[in-house]
């Protein structure tokens, strides 16, 4: 246990890394790759995932083949395609705008999935019904369906963020220093503390994915939504917590809805 | 209506913006406007360019590069590369300058350029546990770690084969440190890297003493080149001036000092500085005379 | 203005000259080998941890929902990179350095890892089918005297994987793409042979061009032949209903 203390000791690194004087490194850098490219998933998500049950084919199909393309494309070689090949073209990117871009890219496609889902999920009453009242089809979808789709994907979106998060530490293979390389990076200064720098690493991971499943949890329990699995098996998760979360940090997570 | 088509010309301007066009001027010019040099670094190849224990990156190539963009008095960006985009980055103008330990060799010259001269003199060695291999022969059929990216994946074996039939079994790594990992674990039996490169990996986890160079020797003598991009030879003459001018007013004797001096982070016994043969000329720096 | 600018000729001949299609060989190769086996164990592991996750028995309960807590919270990048370089540093009698030691290890670890990550995901899909298996079904088959294996080797566990197999496909799917993965361990399978070529002659998008349609194609055909099994396997309701009437 005293060699953990003495890892915990490197907390800063293993959070920010030397933040303000240098690069942002360690578990804040996934979080944040996360939180940006889960944003900009969800903006192109929305637009492909409702492309899809298009009725026109010229939008249908190539949202269909960018959703099906991406999805069968391991996230790696994504990474690899925007960190070699994009500048072939001419585009300049850092490393970590690439990192995002090649997150995004591939949020897009499940994010779209799950927007389909949840939309086609929606009575297609509704739709009649709206557009019955006057409104346009736009109006419809933005005051109708939406609403009432994005509330059955919130669950869904929380477990792919999930998942979303854990993927980012696919970035270690092109050399970004997230945590994953962090704690790498700290096993191989010290070797013989080698476990340590591990279990550090996986204690930033699970503690953000756990407080994640938790929220996903109580979200699926106030909205009473239970079937939403049935989907969407990338994001499957279990209603079951081991440990008891505080009260406060309960209805923080609550309060968030 | 409007509103969401403005959401989506947002969109593509947010995306485009990251996209910048390639400009046929030379770099000398696009960077003064620009005001800023982006300069691609490594961060897994102590001394040379690495993370500390504080998060910091740090190296000899790190301080090469912030004295560059001094003398050119522009800001400095550091952008990451590792060893498969330093050269690749270069190629699509992502940098301007490649600061990453680039050892020269002719095929990399068909897509970089290098400044002149040369800005450290190394060699790539086969380090293995003490007394576990004696010469170069006895790699035959053993299992060898190089970086992927460095040119030792094709050398090594050619360089075996010299002495022995058998083949040895290649392993690439991702960086040196996770080599040098496997070789402490004896995943492979030699690691093959430049000598101050292995020997400061070594050094940092306090096993220096056990280890060793293969036959004691380099195999593979190299000198690292400040890597700019192809056919820019106003950008190539600009920073050749500027290294010369740094050796010549001691800029370079200063951050060499702090790293490979005596007193240094990382000590070297003999001299990897550029120069010009000892018994001709002492012990000068090879610079362009004016 | 010049809107496309490539700044690149592709060389078709790259991908078929030696050594790289011997590299690209091997490297589908191993994707194959190493997605076959993790899918296989994962399969096997995932099913026995479902079983313990529903079981009554707090001595089976705790101890699947303790692993499934865990692993899932972590990611399968984590899990790869510690059975590489951790995980044989703990094995007793000199077992870790034969490992360490062993030339394949790479891809052991990364089989390890992958089957590690991916089992707990399938244990919460065939969880999901377990649970879904109507009550009136267990009864039945505890009236006709089946016992507690009987009952899950051929009602529950038929009926369930019936049900879950489109999510159990895609989690396939999935864990076909993440052995890309092992890369990250040194292991030559397809996305590091690409990464060699690359790195070598830093000319690599011919040969990332042939992968990706490689990992496209493979991915596509495996989720056609789920939706083909899953309409094979599929029992027509109305079809029994009727013969009823």
């Amino acid at each position: 246990m005293e060699f953990l203390f003495e890892q915990l000791k490197n907390w800063k690194f293993y959070l920010i890394g030397a933040y303000p004087s240098g690069p942002l490194t360690g578990l804040t850098l996934n979080i944040v790759l996360a939180i940006l490219s889960i944003t900009i998933g969800l903006f192109f998500g929305i637009i492909f995932g409702l492309g899809r049950t298009s009725c026109r084919r010229y939008i249908r199909y190539p949202c269909s083949l960018y959703i099906d393309v991406i999805r069968s494309t391991p996230l790696l070689m994504i990474i690899f395609w925007f960190y070699f090949f994009l500048p072939v073209i001419g585009a300049r990117l850092s490393l970590f705008w690439c990192a995002v871009i090649s997150l995004s890219v591939y949020a897009a496609a499940y994010q779209a999935e799950i927007v389909r889902a949840g939309f086609l999920a929606v009575p297609m009453g509704q739709m009649e019904a709206a557009l019955s009242t006057g409104m346009s089809r736009l109006q419809a979808l933005k005051y109708v369906i939406l609403p009432q789709a994005f509330k059955m994907m919130l669950p869904s979106f929380v477990s792919f963020f999930n998942s979303l998060f854990k993927s980012t530490s696919t970035v270690y293979i092109i050399g970004i220093v997230d945590l994953t390389r962090t704690g790498v990076i700290i096993s191989q200064l010290k070797p013989n503390r080698i476990l340590a720098a591990y279990v550090c690493m996986a204690l930033g991971f699970w503690i953000v994915c756990y407080a994640l499943s938790y929220a996903a949890q109580i979200l699926e329990k106030k909205l009473g939504i239970l079937d939403y699995e049935s989907y969407k098996p990338e994001i499957c998760r279990q209603d079951l917590v081991l440990i008891p979360l505080p009260k406060t940090v309960k209805r923080l997570l609550v309060s968030q809805k | 209506m409007k509103k969401s088509s403005a959401v989506v010309l947002l969109a593509i301007i947010f995306i485009m913006s990251f996209i910048a066009y390639a400009a046929a001027e030379s770099l000398v010019d696009e960077v003064k406007k620009r005001g800023v040099v982006r300069i691609g670094h490594g961060n897994a190849t102590p001394p040379m360019n690495y993370i500390d224990e504080k998060g910091e990156w740090t190296g000899f190539d790190v301080d090469l590069g912030q004295a560059i963009a001094d003398k050119l008095g522009v800001k400095l960006e550091r952008v990451l590369v590792d060893n498969k985009t330093r050269i690749a980055f270069l190629a699509n103008r992502s940098i301007d300058i490649s600061l990453a330990n680039i050892s020269q060799t002719r095929s990399r010259e068909e897509q970089m350029d290098y400044a002149e001269p040369p800005y450290f003199w190394t060699g790539k060695i086969f380090y293995a546990k003490k007394g576990k291999i004696k010469s170069i022969k006895d790699l035959g059929g053993k299992k060898i770690g190089v970086d992927q990216g460095s040119n030792a994946f094709i050398a090594a074996p050619q360089e075996i084969a010299k002495y022995t039939d058998q083949k040895p079994e290649m392993l690439s790594f991702q960086n040196s440190a996770e080599g040098f990992l496997a070789l402490k674990q004896g995943k492979i039996d030699a690691y093959s890297q430049d000598a101050q490169i292995l020997a400061s990996i070594a050094a940092a986890g306090g096993l220096a003493e056990e280890y060793e160079a293969v036959g004691g020797a380099i195999w593979s003598p190299g000198l690292y080149g400040i890597g700019v991009p192809e056919d820019d030879s106003n950008w190539r003459d600009k920073i050749s001036f500027v290294l010369q001018d740094m050796m010549k007013d001691g800029t370079y004797e200063k951050i060499y000092d702090k790293w490979f001096g005596p007193k240094g982070k990382s000590p070297l016994s003999v001299n990897a500085r550029p120069r010009l043969p000892k018994d001709t000329f002492g012990d000068m720096l090879y610079v362009w005379p004016d | 203005m010049k809107i496309l600018n490539l700044r690149y000729e592709f060389d078709w001949g790259i991908p078929f000259r030696e050594p790289y299609l011997g590299w690209l060989i091997t490297g589908v190769e191993l994707t194959l080998l190493i997605a076959a086996v993790t899918t296989v164990a994962s399969l096997l592991i995932g099913t026995a941890l479902a079983i313990m996750r529903t079981s009554r028995f707090r001595f089976l309960n705790i101890p699947g929902r303790l692993y499934a807590e865990i692993v899932r919270n972590i990611p399968g990048l984590f899990w790869l990179l510690f059975f590489y370089f951790v995980f044989p540093e703990f094995l007793p009698f000199g077992l870790g350095q034969k490992l360490h030691e062993y030339s394949k290890y790479s891809v052991i670890a990364g089989i390890l890892g992958l089957t590690i990550d991916n089992s707990v995901y399938v244990s919460d899909i065939v969880r999901t089918g377990l649970l879904g298996v109507p009550r009136g079904h267990i009864e039945a088959a505890v009236s006709t005297g089946l016992n507690r294996f009987q009952q899950i080797r051929h009602i529950i566990l038929p009926e369930a994987f019936r049900s879950i197999l489109p999510p159990l496909g895609t989690r396939m799917i999935h864990n076909f793409k993440n052995s890309s993965l092992c890369m990250a361990i040194t292991a030559p399978e397809l996305t590091w042979a690409t990464q060699q070529v690359e790195s070598i002659t830093f000319r690599g998008l011919e040969v990332t061009i042939l992968a990706t349609v490689f990992y496209i194609g493979l991915s596509l055909v495996m989720a056609s032949l789920i939706i083909r099994l899953e309409r094979h396997l599929k029992i027509d309701i109305t079809s029994i209903t009727r013969m009823r009437a």
